[in-house]
């Protein structure tokens, strides 16, 4: 049975195997595509010259992706070349039924990147910058490029993206599917807003220009769009002048009151980045940063005052107190010097300070997250929320980190809305969120710990299950976890995407199993 | 699984490959990956292979594609070390007899000059430099079959740890080298954990007419092989350089060192040096371009976007009576 020919009654009811018992869910891994019409696929595919993969060791490389808990394996790997290669390989997918998977940085955590058979598309061939426009503040590139290539070509002309991902791996073209949040995004809202056009090619071929004045129905749904509804082959984005930045900590013994003064900062734009991550739940950071020295200076004469948080040195004082009253809690003092002692450096590196200004930012934190909270794999459960449900959301999160892991890291940001588009719908901006939404995800330290999958699992569907529960959304939204996907949004929502995306996708091979 | 096989099935096991995440970090600096955009020619496509079951023959077409620049050891986060990933491939691939003679001479000294085998074809720039550093009190130290074991080790080959123990032996007294050529300084340190081992543009740069010399405009190109293979300490020397100076580097976003990759010595046609100059240059308009090894010079000169090209060396005036010495003493 290919997939695309299971009907919405089996996509909906089917439990895969590795799902545990009592949690209901509607699907995770999906089944593998048998491989029928392959041969006839690639055949057609070669009479036109474009190249096909299938050795052994190179399918083997696209297995996972950065969770590296969903394991599939392509039929074959075909390296993205042109927007006509990519129709010319679609019109043939849609001919014989073929599964299509894009991967792009393949920074997916819920195996929305991997291909259980058919082809995998790897975007990342098409990275060039295709012009920079200095005077209108756009860039043209090919969707494959890391957003951190693009940096590297911006910088020559001291030009910059506006927002992108913290971490360099990402693709352009992925993060506009999904989103893609920064520390400035509530200034500057989610990457996919910057885009000012889009080359896009459809599940069935074609190859068309949209924006928001050009064949705006296909921009709004390939936007936040997971991949559902075309491939971005190149996209015009809007960037800014490169700016170093200045970033001030401020520290918190209790989650609520960052989160509570985030928002502040948030809705009161008083500065050009900030977000909170967490150490332990009595040592939380609150970051904020500044690309001009006038809106630092504003920040400190109209809202550091109103903030709860400490100084470096209060803060340290009231920590050495703290354990000064519990020396049995020395293994959690501990802990808290080395992570400073390791952190601090690493997010302040010499080489990257100019005049006590950090320069070239993602760098920094890219590299100390990849340091320090990657690995192997990657269990980052999230919850998306309006404003009235962040605080309450994340503390449940936070508590059922607690449950599963002695060490957790939470990171939140605010995203700035741009009013209520059509591309909102059915993405990881919640439905009820006015202005702003708030996300965080929920990282266990898991060190050298040999934790099972089943327990990893069940950690994330308790962080996805208060998502239903409250009604919010996800950042992560789909592959292994799609089935939350209808459970928050209900059946007449996912029923409308479904019906498009089988008007635009016939066979419906394009990312099959992401979201539907 | 035969002996052989298994061999070679455990080769680069000393790299720690298997800590490999697949973030693609190394992608950011890895030349190959610039001009191929193909993930298995890559550093991260090699331990991904590995960490599948691949075997070295499987993937052939990646470890002979490398120009072992080290950009990816450099930045990579899980602490990979690609380089010995990539030539303990390359020795399973070559399964090669041991280099024998390789130690060379001198006169003795505690602080010796390796010039390495491009300084040596150039006498013009090898009585500069040598006469440079011998101010410092660096001996000239003929290394001639230490260059030949290089271009060995670097594709596939190893030392005879007889000839390996001899060369230690000869090195004792010894407290610092100067090597030019960057693919050399990690061995030294594993060899030779005692001495300090720097490259020819460190040794030359501790030299304030040297780096007085630098001026604002000009463009200066890192030796690639030894910058990485020292990165930590590295990145912290050249940026106050830069600072000092106001020159620009050769270095990317994440202050790994672009290379031209025309230091390989075993690049199988993959590689385009020049394009690897002329993404250095960029939207970049230097006054001058200042390199540290004589193959990035030799490649900057055939370059047309390039503007004068001048070899690290010859920043400092030098009296002829003083190269002629120089000349003599050899």
């Amino acid at each position: 049975m290919t997939t695309a020919n299971i009907s919405s009654t089996d996509i909906l009811d089917h439990v895969a195997p590795d799902s545990l018992k009592g949690i209901p869910r509607r699907q995770t891994n999906p089944a593998r595509w048998n491989g029928g019409s392959w041969g006839a696929f690639t055949d057609a595919l070669r009479s036109q010259n474009i190249e096909i993969c299938e050795k052994k060791q190179t399918c083997r490389v696209y297995a996972v992706d950065s969770g590296g808990l969903a394991s599939g394996l392509p039929h074959g790997v075909a390296l993205a070349r042109s927007a006509e290669q990519i129709s010319a390989i679609l019109k043939q997918a849609q001919l014989h039924r073929v599964p299509v998977t894009v991967k792009g940085g393949g920074l997916t955590t819920e195996g929305e990147s991997v291909a259980f058979g058919g082809l995998q598309l790897d975007m990342r061939a098409m990275n060039r910058v295709l012009s920079v426009d200095a005077k209108n503040m756009t860039v043209r590139a090919q969707a494959g490029i890391y957003w951190h290539t693009l940096g590297e070509v911006l910088r020559r002309d001291g030009l910059d993206y506006l927002s992108a991902p913290l971490n360099m791996t990402s693709s352009v073209g992925g993060t506009l599917s999904v989103g893609g949040i920064d520390i400035n995004s509530p200034r500057l809202g989610c990457s996919a807003d910057q885009a000012v056009s889009l080359q896009v090619v459809t599940p069935t071929g074609e190859i068309k220009e949209c924006s928001e004045s050009e064949n705006p129905e296909l921009f709004e749904r390939v936007l936040l769009g997971y991949g559902q509804f075309g491939v971005i082959t190149e996209a015009s984005m809007r960037i800014r002048k490169f700016t170093p930045l200045t970033m001030h900590y401020f520290y918190y013994g209790s989650l609520r009151e960052a989160m509570e003064d985030l928002q502040l900062l948030v809705r009161g734009d008083a500065a050009d980045y900030c977000g909170i991550l967490t150490v332990l739940d009595k040592a939380v950071n609150l970051l904020v940063a500044f690309d001009s020295d006038e809106r630092e200076r504003a920040f400190f004469s109209g809202w550091r005052g109103r903030l709860r948080g400490h100084g470096q040195l209060g803060f340290a004082l009231r920590m050495t107190w703290h354990y000064a009253l519990r020396p049995w809690r020395i293994g959690e003092a501990l802990y808290l010097l080395g992570r400073k002692r390791a952190l601090e450096p690493a997010f302040k590196p010499e080489h990257h300070l100019e005049k006590n200004k950090i320069v070239d930012r993602t760098v920094v934190f890219s590299n100390s997250v990849w340091k320090f909270w990657g690995g192997k794999r990657m269990v980052i459960p999230d919850l998306a929320t309006s404003a009235e449900k962040f605080v309450e959301a994340i503390e449940r999160g936070n508590a059922v980190c607690r449950k599963y892991f002695p060490r957790y890291t939470l990171y939140c940001v605010g995203i700035k809305l741009s009013g209520r588009r059509e591309r909102y719908e059915l993405s990881c901006i919640p439905p009820d969120a006015e202005g702003f939404a708030y996300g965080c995800e929920f990282e266990p330290i898991l060190g050298g710990e040999d934790y099972s999958r089943e327990y990893l699992q069940a950690f994330k569907n308790e962080i996805y299950d208060i998502g239903v529960e409250m009604k919010t959304s996800y950042y992560r939204f789909g592959g292994m976890m799609k089935g939350y996907i209808r459970r928050v949004f209900g059946d007449e929502l996912v029923e409308k995407h479904l019906a498009m995306k089988r008007a635009a996708d016939p066979a419906m091979i394009l990312n099959p199993d992401v979201i539907f | 699984m035969n002996t052989t096989d298994m061999e070679t099935s455990n080769r680069g096991a000393g790299s720690g490959y298997e800590k490999c995440t697949g973030c693609a970090v190394c992608t950011l600096t890895c030349p190959v990956w610039h001009q191929t955009r193909d993930i298995i020619l890559t550093a991260g496509g090699r331990s991904r292979v590995l960490q599948s079951g691949g075997t070295p023959e499987e993937m052939r077409e990646s470890i002979t594609a490398c120009v072992l620049c080290g950009a990816c050891a450099a930045v990579c986060p899980a602490g990979v070390d690609t380089v010995a990933l990539t030539t303990e491939l390359r020795a399973a691939l070559a399964a090669r007899a041991p280099r024998g003679s390789f130690s060379g001479g001198g006169k003795p000294s505690a602080k010796l000059f390796f010039p390495g085998a491009a300084l040596r074809g150039n006498g013009e720039l090898l009585r500069r430099a040598a006469s440079l550093l011998e101010t410092d009190g660096f001996t000239l130290f003929d290394d001639a079959g230490l260059s030949e074991l290089a271009g060995e080790m670097e594709t596939g080959g190893r030392p005879e740890p007889e000839e390996l123990k001899n060369f230690i032996h000869s090195m004792s007294g010894v407290t610092e080298i100067a090597a030019a050529d960057g693919f050399l300084h990690r061995y030294l340190r594993q060899w030779l954990p005692a001495v300090r081992v720097s490259g020819l543009g460190e040794a030359l740069l501790r030299k304030r007419e040297i780096k007085n010399a630098l001026k604002a405009g000009d463009l200066y190109i890192i030796e690639t092989r030894g910058y990485h293979a020292a990165h930590t300490r590295l990145v912290t020397f050249y940026d106050r350089m830069r600072l000092e100076t106001g020159c620009g580097l050769n270095t990317s976003l994440q202050r790994a060192a672009i290379p031209t990759g025309a230091a390989s010595r075993q690049t199988v046609g993959r590689l385009d040096t020049a394009e690897q100059a002329r993404w250095i240059l960029h939207k970049r308009r230097p006054a001058r371009i200042v390199a540290e090894s004589v193959e990035d010079l030799e490649v900057f000169k055939r370059t047309p976007e390039s503007p004068e090209v001048i070899h690290i060396a010859e920043l400092a005036r030098i009296p002829q009576s003083e190269l002629a010495g120089t000349r003599d003493e050899r």
